[in-house]
């Protein structure tokens, strides 16, 4: 079966950035600085584990930065988004809403002729 | 959340801190009411109510943020990312907030000008620092309509409507501030920690 013409753009989705609890760590560092392990902990309702194993494979594919600082006293792990995440993840959010719209297009005629005698 | 609303939160995330907030509520009511002329407490005492909540709130600030970082996380926002909002705060919105209740306790007008701004001033922040959180929407709307307050009769015109509304933000302060202490809650989720899985019965 042939794929219908809008969901043709999801085979060059960045599967990397597509992944849900990737897409959103990396869409809050989008708009921040840095952000701190906790933060994202909550922010994903992911466990240490997962998101460190997350972060890994975005550390390694140099779309984030990890770095261990002091927060007055505190030992802090940051997390910073790399100019290429930032291009990576801009860029998957705009791929996304052009899939949207292709898809809002094609869907509309349909609905308007489903419902024609 | 949306991305759009993922990136507003995380972008004002400081703004969300409700507790930080909160504590000031009561220097505002304690203002409030020494401008609708208290009588109770002599002079002396009442300076000291306002110095002691004043201190009281100023002392909190740091316990309540640690605690933020500690349980919530550290956000470190982006340099200069809302240069726009930090001028118009500076340049509009506090000379605002000085100027017109001084204006209209001289002239008393029978609609109030101080009501006017404080709904816009909420408004304002309630935009620009992240949206979500309707209680803003709602006390803006109070705000709002208490425009008409002086010519309800219910409290006379000038001094006391400004007291009036200062107590009205000074419980916005506490209020609001344990909503968006809410809201901060309910948009990020507990703590998870990996379960143990529990021995087998074969183990061993």
């Amino acid at each position: 079966m042939a794929v219908p013409a809008p969901l043709a753009g999801l085979d060059s989705l960045d599967r990397l950035v597509h992944e849900p609890a990737r897409l959103a760590i990396l869409t809050a560092l989008s708009a921040c600085r840095s952000a701190d392990f906790v933060f994202l902990m909550r922010l994903t309702s992911l466990t240490k584990g997962n998101l460190g194993s997350h972060l890994a494979k975005l550390e390694a594919a140099g779309l984030v930065e990890i770095r261990k600082v002091l927060h007055g006293r505190r030992p802090l792990t940051t997390v910073a988004l790399t100019d290429e995440g930032a291009r990576r993840v801009e860029r998957h959010w705009a791929q996304l809403e052009l899939l949207r719209s292709a898809g809002s297009a094609q869907s509309g005629p349909t609905r308007r002729s489903s419902g024609g005698p | 959340m949306d991305d759009v609303e993922l990136r507003r939160f995380t972008d004002n995330y400081w703004a969300w801190q409700g507790l930080k907030w909160a504590p000031f509520g009561p220097v505002l009511m304690w203002a409030g009411v020494s401008l609708l002329g208290q009588r109770w407490l002599g002079d002396t005492a009442a300076n000291g109510v306002t110095v002691i909540l004043l201190a009281g709130a100023l002392a909190t600030v740091r316990p309540v943020q640690r605690y933020y970082d500690a349980m919530f996380g550290v956000v470190e926002q982006v340099p200069d990312a809302h240069r726009r909002r930090e001028r118009l705060k500076w340049l509009a919105a506090y000379p605002l907030l000085l100027v017109v209740p001084f204006v209209e306790i001289l002239l008393q007008p029978r609609l109030s000008p101080t009501a006017v701004t404080l709904a816009g001033v909420i408004v304002a922040f309630w935009w620009s620092t992240g949206r979500g959180r309707p209680h803003y929407v709602v006390a803006a709307a109070v705000m709002a309509a208490l425009v008409a307050l002086p010519a309800t009769g219910f409290t006379a015109p000038g001094r006391p409507v400004v007291g009036t509304l200062v107590i009205g933000v000074g419980v916005l302060y506490v209020v609001g501030g344990i909503l968006d202490h809410r809201e901060l809650t309910r948009r990020l989720g507990p703590l998870l920690v990996e379960s143990v899985a529990p021995p087998t019965a074969d183990a061993g």
